[in-house]
């Protein structure tokens, strides 16, 4: 699977919405339901489905879908 | 793609599910390799071929082939499989239950957890969960427990405890507690779990007036219970502290006096006192669970300094599983009575064949470890769970080890129910059930065959079934994880209750029930290969001649060259192979019958034990019926010799509707005209190479 689909179906998981598309400019922003809690359940469902350790750094400041992907990628995972 | 197929052969595994799954992504019109993957009966291909009906839209017949694989798949897949067939159920708009219990049951990953809750609140929309149990838990903490409700609700689903959860405001721990109308009052809660960490203590380092720390925190808590109970009226769960690791003082934090290491060790120590004094608390021990999880791991620096989460997020179904532990405790959710089988489980090897000195017990590593086994039953039979015998076996060989061994921790009067007979064992556990007067889903079977397993889960579904491991020396863990035997405490009944059940127990005849045996064999996929006699099996066969005591119909014995004479000879020989899902079991059937004029002689007739009950003797005489037709022979003459151990064939050739002969000095000699065919057990798969 693609790192937009994996990244997709931890979005679908920890929104609890089986019908959420991931967009590069969905953000904390843009999405109401994306608090801080969720912001926590995403750090350790990415942790999970692609075996990284993110950095207090990275918690707080990948508050975007492209800044995640930017963040996964500098990790080395495939695209 | 057929090849990627074959690559995909064997026992289910995560990475191997992730295969499937990459087949299952690049395959285009899934239609024809699902119906070319119909006749496999392989795991993965079982898997790949759901996925593809899945895709399909046949989420109905997807969700029926994996169920093939719901009594079989133990280990790492088996809360993914169930996890697929809840959602593929739940796509059919079917019942889910019982496999979404069995996922919360089987996983140990919060990722795994959260799916189950997902699925059980999506099936919760058309109906209430089975549960034994309801409970309202408020949760009350100094950190955040958003990580751990859904996985906590999860697996007190798979415990039988449907739990609503009202998580306070965090780190409001005494205002809630105390104020009338709280959330938290309103809620009205039937339990309170008070989850506190160790920095929620505040001690220093080193704290100066160390007694008084301590006796003042004791107090905060105590009042936390009393409100708990007096303004609640409700049930506190109190978490113990972690003593973490790396301490600033290094070794001086447990060796001084006011040492915060010392500190909170002997704050803990208070707690479990003042709870056993206390009614309506119970401890959660949160120490003991971080040291087991491992305390480098427990804590997660990077999500405390974020977001105050505690443990970390993967430590979170140790957590969990702890407090489910002591939920089940709190309302007498344990087991009561331990089904054991005896041989590979309590011993190494087959009492039957062999023999009391020839068992593996004590003397070497892997005796050492049965014994050890035996040590922990008997331990958790001292706590009063009851435990007894579940065994295919002959009585009298099952009760020898018990009697005679001088290895033996368990004795007669260490066991309950003493069942050892040829029944399916299922039948046998319904019988224990009764006559110790427990509900089937009160007891935890231990069995070393992953084909009784299978069985029991198929047949007994409310029975919890402890998946051994290979190895002997992890017998007590596997049993000890599954934390059904927690009691709040232990009264003067249950160190008493093996002995008053055998004084009360009437020795019962263990009912007989057909079943759906023929079902259940179905789903075993197994396979039979006969073939005559020859050089590169005669070692196996002549061993399994001179060593099968049991289903063995004359138990004669005979040496390599006197078996390769009767060969010579034209002697009819056939030699059996069984394989099914769960593995080859190899050559464990053996007959040869003696040409003497119009009349075919069976000679031999014996079949290892480990493959009894599978309809095998039926295919094993079939094929020497269906010799003697062909050869053109007036009749099948067969005798019964009965020994000591034999009597699992007494009536062998009666249930297979021989005639019974006359004889005048005794012999119980039986026939079969070859003119009525045998019919081959249609549930087999079987290759006849002998005729």
């Amino acid at each position: 699977m693609s790192l937009e689909a994996r990244l997709q179906n931890v979005f679908r998981d920890v929104f609890d919405n089986d019908s959420l598309v991931l967009t590069d400019d969905l953000s904390q922003e843009s999405f109401a339901d994306w608090d801080s809690f969720h912001q926590v359940k995403l750090a350790i469902a990415i942790e999970e489905e692609f075996g990284v350790k993110l950095s207090t750094e990275d918690v707080v400041a990948e508050t975007s879908v492209a800044a995640i992907k930017a963040g996964l990628l500098g990790k080395g995972i495939a695209a | 793609m057929m090849a990627e197929i074959a690559r995909i052969a064997g026992p289910l595994t995560v990475e191997m599910i992730g295969n499937v799954e990459r087949i299952a992504d690049s395959a285009g019109a899934g239609g024809a390799l699902a119906a070319a993957l119909e006749s496999e009966s392989g795991e993965a291909a079982v898997w790949l071929r759901a996925l593809l009906l899945e895709k399909a839209g046949r989420c109905g017949e997807a969700s029926a082939a994996l169920r093939k694989l719901w009594w079989t798949t133990e280990g790492e897949a088996r809360a993914p499989l169930m996890l697929f067939s809840a959602r593929l159920l739940l796509a059919d708009g079917a019942d889910a239950w019982y496999p979404l219990a069995e996922a919360a049951r089987a996983a140990n990953s919060a990722k795994l957890l959260r799916q189950v809750d997902r699925l059980l609140r999506q099936a919760s929309k058309s109906g209430n969960p089975p549960a034994k149990r309801h409970c309202r838990l408020a949760v009350l903490s100094n950190f955040t427990v958003d990580v751990l409700a859904p996985i906590l609700r999860a697996q007190a689903f798979g415990a039988g405890i449907a739990l609503e959860i009202h998580l306070a405001p965090f780190n409001q721990i005494v205002q809630e507690i105390q104020q009338p109308d709280s959330k938290l009052a309103q809620f009205q809660p039937d339990a309170v779990l008070l989850a506190m960490d160790w920095r929620w203590l505040g001690f220093e380092d080193e704290e100066p007036d160390a007694s008084g720390s301590l006796a003042r925190r004791v107090e905060d808590i105590e009042n936390l219970w009393k409100s708990c109970r007096e303004r609640l009226h409700c049930f506190a769960l109190q978490c113990n502290f972690e003593v973490p690791p790396s301490p600033a003082y290094g070794r001086l934090s447990a060796a001084l006096a006011g040492g915060r290491g010392r500190l909170l060790r002997a704050l803990n120590l208070e707690l479990w006192a003042a709870a056993e004094r206390t009614s309506g608390v119970a401890i959660v021990d949160v120490e003991e669970t971080a040291g087991a999880f491992g305390k480098q791991n427990w804590s997660d620096p990077v999500l405390w300094q974020v977001a105050k989460q505690y443990p970390a997020a993967a430590a979170v179904p140790a957590l969990g599983a702890e407090i489910v532990a002591v939920l089940r405790a709190v309302y007498g959710l344990t087991a009561k009575c331990v089904a054991l089988d005896l041989d590979g489980t309590l011993w190494g090897g087959v009492i039957g064949e062999d023999g009391l000195n020839g068992i593996q017990l004590g003397g070497s590593p892997a005796g050492e470890a049965f014994v050890d086994f035996q040590k922990y039953l008997r331990a958790v039979s001292k706590s009063g769970v009851l435990l007894a015998v579940c065994s295919k076996n002959n009585e009298a060989d099952a009760r020898q080890p018990f009697l005679q061994h001088p290895e033996m921790v368990l004795k007669e009067s260490d066991i309950a129910v003493f069942c050892a007979n040829w029944q399916p064992k299922d039948d046998n556990l319904r019988a224990i059930a009764r006559v110790v007067n427990i509900g089937t889903d009160a007891i935890v079977f231990v069995d070393d065959n992953p084909a009784e397993r299978a069985r029991v889960r198929q047949h007994l579904p409310e029975v919890e079934v402890i998946a051994l491991p290979l190895e002997p020396a992890g017998y007590p863990a596997a049993l000890a994880r599954a934390r059904l035997f927690e009691k709040l405490t232990l009264t003067e009944e249950d160190r008493g209750r093996t002995t008053s059940i055998q004084k009360n127990l009437e020795r019962e005849t263990l009912a007989t029930s057909a079943g759906s045996v023929d079902e259940y064999l179905a789903g075993l996929g197994i396979k039979v290969e006969l073939a005559p006699f020859d050089e590169t099996n005669l070692p196996r066969i002549v061993q399994l001649i001179n060593k099968t005591n049991q289903f063995n119909v004359t138990t004669r014995r005979l040496t390599n060259a006197e078996t390769r004479a009767l060969m010579e000879k034209g002697c009819y020989t056939q030699s059996m192979r069984v394989a099914d899902r769960l593995g080859d079991s190899g050559l464990t059937g053996v007959l040869i019958a003696v040409p003497e004029g119009e009349t075919l002689r069976l000679d031999t007739w014996l079949m290892s034990c480990r493959v009894l009950g599978r309809r095998l003797d039926e295919a094993m005489f079939s094929a020497l019926v269906e010799y003697a037709r062909r050869r053109g022979f007036a009749r099948i003459q067969c005798e019964f010799i009965p020994t000591a151990k034999n009597s699992v064939v007494e009536d062998l050739f009666d249930r297979l509707g021989c005639q019974p002969e006359p004889s005048s000095d005794g012999r119980r000699l039986f026939s079969w005209s070859p003119e009525a065919p045998k019919p081959m057990p249609s549930v087999l798969e079987c290759i006849d190479r002998t005729n």
